[in-house]
């Protein structure tokens, strides 16, 4: 563990998605992969991450802070007014 | 976003008539890397004129680069809007490299075409780290079983 701490000392690295789940969902599972070796904060915006949440790929902390279960992986969202679903239309 | 990300990001530069905090928390210390999805340049414009390293997620195959770059140049209104092509194509070049979510033996001959053209990124690093597999998949398989059948299959 302590190693790993080391690790993580070595880097902050912040992850910024669009809100679009496709485009989300692989930027989250990347984050997964890179909080074994940096600090990583991802960046979407709030209403999005709530989705998210809702849909179970996150979770709440003690402190209602949203969390990826068993990764170290800040989340910020971004009071954008994206919240919208968005949807195709035909061209 | 773009207001939001400058505050977060860039706190001291951030100039707004408004106080109110636009994120739900803040960044409290320096940033090393920024990597932004390829849609959301703002952030990888700001990273260069601030000599932040930034690099450009690219969410599935790396033809989606090479899309882009033929809307920016192409006539047709097909795909992406070409205003919005030039710029994406203007800030691949302040990038430091592509992080893609494929594999490179799949998409390897579009990064090679890309090679071949004068675009200033076009020499950039593109590093491939698919497959990314998401835990919330089957409930029934681990995700280990799971990556070894896909790496398998391909």
């Amino acid at each position: 563990m302590a190693e790993i701490q080391q690790l993580k000392s070595r880097g902050h690295v912040v992850l910024i998605a669009s809100p679009f789940f496709g485009q989300m969902l692989p930027l989250v599972d990347f984050a997964k992969e890179l909080s074994i070796y940096h600090h990583v904060i991802y960046v979407a915006s709030a209403s999005k991450l709530n989705t998210l949440k809702q849909h179970g790929f996150l979770t709440e902390d003690q402190d209602s802070k949203l969390i990826l279960p068993n990764c170290q992986v800040d989340f910020i969202g971004l009071f954008d007014d994206n919240d919208d679903d968005y949807e195709v239309s035909s061209i | 976003m773009r207001e939001p990300l400058q505050q977060l990001l860039f706190p001291q530069s951030f100039a707004s008539s408004s106080t109110n905090l636009l994120t739900t928390r803040s960044i409290d210390h320096p940033i090393d890397l920024i990597v932004s999805d390829i849609f959301v340049h703002m952030p990888i414009r700001n990273a260069y004129e601030r000599n932040v390293l930034a690099h450009v997620f690219v969410p599935c195959s790396f033809v989606l680069v090479s899309l882009i770059i033929n809307c920016s140049t192409c006539e047709t209104n097909d795909g992406i809007p070409k205003d919005l092509a030039l710029i994406l194509v203007k800030t691949f070049s302040l990038a430091k490299g592509f992080i893609c979510n494929s594999i490179d033996k799949l998409d390897q001959p579009v990064v090679d075409d890309l090679h071949q053209t004068s675009l200033s990124c076009s020499n950039l690093p593109v590093r491939f780290v698919a497959p990314l597999i998401s835990e919330k998949i089957d409930n029934q398989q681990s995700v280990n079983h799971f990556q070894m059948k896909l790496i398998s299959f391909i």
